[in-house]
């Protein structure tokens, strides 16, 4: 049996929790009690978790924080569940979703009909349109249904009533918990919601320490950070914590707030302010075969390494030089496993910061810029990467392509703000490149509706640290209106302001700077009508 | 080899490319016919990909986006079935 998991790591310690066994098609796998079930199948070499709708793709899991749709699997007798976010119980059924169309899909690759073609086929005449189809239908989709209907059980099932708050807190990365510790403490009454299992956001990802200003996080390693910040969360008793809770859908007319919480349940929540911190997700780029088990995003390596300590293979190449990649450059190394090159199409400097790079160039990793990838090679899974050069006009260099050997590729291209839940309020978008796709326009105080306010990546693709502070800003300008507070909370802003200046006044962020003054308007009620 | 830019419904490359070429050169028809932004998870990897496609094929940039809708995860529907008893106990409390 293999076993991916790492247990010996020169930094982290992977407290796993209790051993338990989950079964895969009814063949037993040894899991532990605070991993994933995606988590724990990887760990147990499994590498295709669902098949395709339509060609019958072999599909890994790609972001690992619930975002994309790769993951989907049957799980204890409901399918299309998000096992990236699916907590491991003891005992727990997992089924691949396989369809009679898996044994057509050689047949189904071969028909390359464009889509305006395969959208009119078997629609005349008429007649033939519903017995087609049915038949469709059986071959295709994502999941079957019970023939018989599933007996009520109301202790698991269903919606589990409304609760009232003042402030609703989504998405517990270092804005939301440091807006729920500045608004916390002077008497808000607060429930912040995370859909993994711990608070943290992706800061229990970082490994390596922090810098800008030491008085916030700088000299700290990130997981260290985050641990500090929830010990400090619980010291508040007027904090609700809810994880392995996602917020679903945000109803203004009635302003009520959807929550999906574990075991097939829901909550309402309404709130007279709300704060939204759901942060970002991974770009992607588009290759030949960039859907094969072994394309992964930047972030989902972090988590499966530093979170639940897993190799995502032995040997592997990271596109893009930002920070993101290069940073999970050096935790792969970190965890003992070998980086063949950082690869990106970029044609100035290295985008990340120079101590990153540096970091990872003395453990002899190649930084290569000027290069794209062509296509990831492999049936089932990665065996390797045609790589390119490109000309100034990002055409490829013909004749340069060259292989390159991995059984893991990452994606770390850039982040893309989580503006889905943001679109619920109805605010004014914008898409602006600088700040990584859509943000919407908001005023001073971080408002991007009459009663809900923005922070942290979902705003603006930025950095942990300028995450925490205009958190910590949302935090204290909803206490100021919801006429909680005292003397300290204009104090407060003042200082958080001026940070803010300071941690962006790098010539780094010029772009970012002029984007954002973009964006920020002084009345967000005149935008909004 | 495929190119795949919306891995919720499979659609290629390609498959963007020839419909733009046979007319349907906007967002929101282009969303129509392929099914991209479509998916479960409502647009997350193919949108920006998409954008950048229909772009470089009118040789103009769009900025145009889909609208998204609640729920943003999917949910049973199951959950969201109210128990009469239970539900009176909470809203009393």
């Amino acid at each position: 049996m293999t076993d991916l998991r790492i247990y010996e790591h020169p930094i982290l310690e992977f407290n796993r929790g209790k051993e338990i066994t989950i079964f895969l098609d009814d063949k037993p796998m040894k899991a532990f009690k605070s991993e994933t079930v995606a988590a724990a199948l990887y760990a147990n070499g499994l590498k295709e978790f669902s098949r395709s709708i339509k060609y019958r793709r072999p599909r890994g899991f790609f972001c690992a924080i619930g975002r994309c749709s790769a993951c989907m699997m049957e799980v204890d007798g409901v399918p299309n569940v998000r096992t990236c976010v699916t907590m491991c119980k003891d005992g727990m059924r997992i089924k691949k979703q396989k369809y009679p169309a898996d044994y057509l899909s050689p047949f189904l690759n071969l028909m390359k009909l464009p889509p305006a073609r395969y959208m009119r086929l078997m629609t005349r005449p008429g007649f033939i349109y519903n017995p087609a189809m049915k038949v469709m239908r059986e071959l295709t989709g994502l999941g079957t249904f019970k023939k018989e209907l599933p007996e009520y059980k109301s202790s698991n099932m269903g919606c589990e009533g409304t609760l009232e708050t003042e402030f609703l807190i989504i998405g517990g990365g270092p804005a939301g918990m440091q807006a729920a510790i500045e608004a916390g403490k002077r008497g808000v009454e607060i429930i912040i919601v995370d859909d993994k299992d711990r608070l943290g956001g992706q800061l229990v990802k970082q490994t390596h320490t922090f810098f800008s200003d030491v008085k916030y996080a700088a000299g700290k390693r990130g997981f260290k950070l985050g641990e500090q910040m929830i010990a400090q969360l619980s010291q508040l008793p007027n904090v609700k914590v809810l994880t392995e809770t996602s917020a679903v859908g945000y109803y203004p007319n009635e302003n009520i707030m959807l929550m999906k919480r574990p075991g097939n349940a829901t909550l309402k929540v309404r709130a007279h302010k709300y704060l939204v911190s759901t942060g970002a997700y991974e770009k992607t780029l588009v290759f030949e075969n960039n859907d094969l088990p072994g394309v992964y995003g930047a972030g989902g390596v972090q988590t499966l390494l530093n979170v639940f300590g897993i190799k995502p293979g032995n040997r592997g190449i990271l596109l893009g030089t930002g920070n993101v990649a290069l940073m999970v450059a050096y935790h792969l190394i970190q965890a003992g496993i070998e980086v063949a090159g950082v690869y990106a199409p970029s044609f100035r400097r290295v985008r990340g910061y120079f101590v990153h790079a540096a970091k990872i160039q003395r453990h002899g990793v190649p930084i290569i810029t000027r290069h794209t990838i062509v296509k990831a090679l492999g049936r089932k899974e990665v065996t390797g990467a045609i790589m390119t050069k490109l000309n100034p006009d990002y055409t490829h260099v013909k004749g340069s392509e060259f292989r390159v050997d991995c059984d893991f590729i990452c994606i770390g291209v850039g982040l893309n703000p989580a503006y889905d839940l943001v679109q619920l309020f109805n605010p004014k978008m914008v898409n602006v490149s600088a700040l990584g796709g859509m943000v919407p326009i908001r005023d001073k105080t971080f408002r991007f509706t009459k009663n809900a306010y923005i922070a942290g990546d979902c705003g603006s693709i930025e950095e942990a640290t300028t995450a925490m502070l205009e958190g910590g800003l949302a935090g204290l300008y909803a206490t100021a209106t919801l006429n909680k507070g005292d003397e300290s909370v204009e104090a407060k802003i003042d200082e958080y302001t001026h940070a803010l200046e300071e941690d962006r006044g790098s010539p780094f962020s010029t772009r970012l700077k002029a984007a954002i003054k973009e964006i920020t308007v002084e009345n967000i009620e005149e935008v909004l009508d | 080899m495929k190119k795949i830019v919306c891995r919720c419904h499979d659609v290629t490359e390609s498959d963007i490319e020839s419909a733009i070429d046979s007319g349907y050169d906007d967002f929101e028809t282009l969303k129509r016919i392929t099914g991209v932004t479509t998916g479960h998870c409502q647009g997350k990897t193919c949108m920006l990909l998409t954008q950048g496609i229909l772009s470089r094929k009118i040789g103009k940039t769009v900025t145009n986006t889909t609208r998204i809708r609640a729920p943003v995860d999917p949910i049973t529907l199951g959950s969201l079935v109210t128990h009469k008893q239970k539900n009176k106990s909470r809203v009393n409390t």
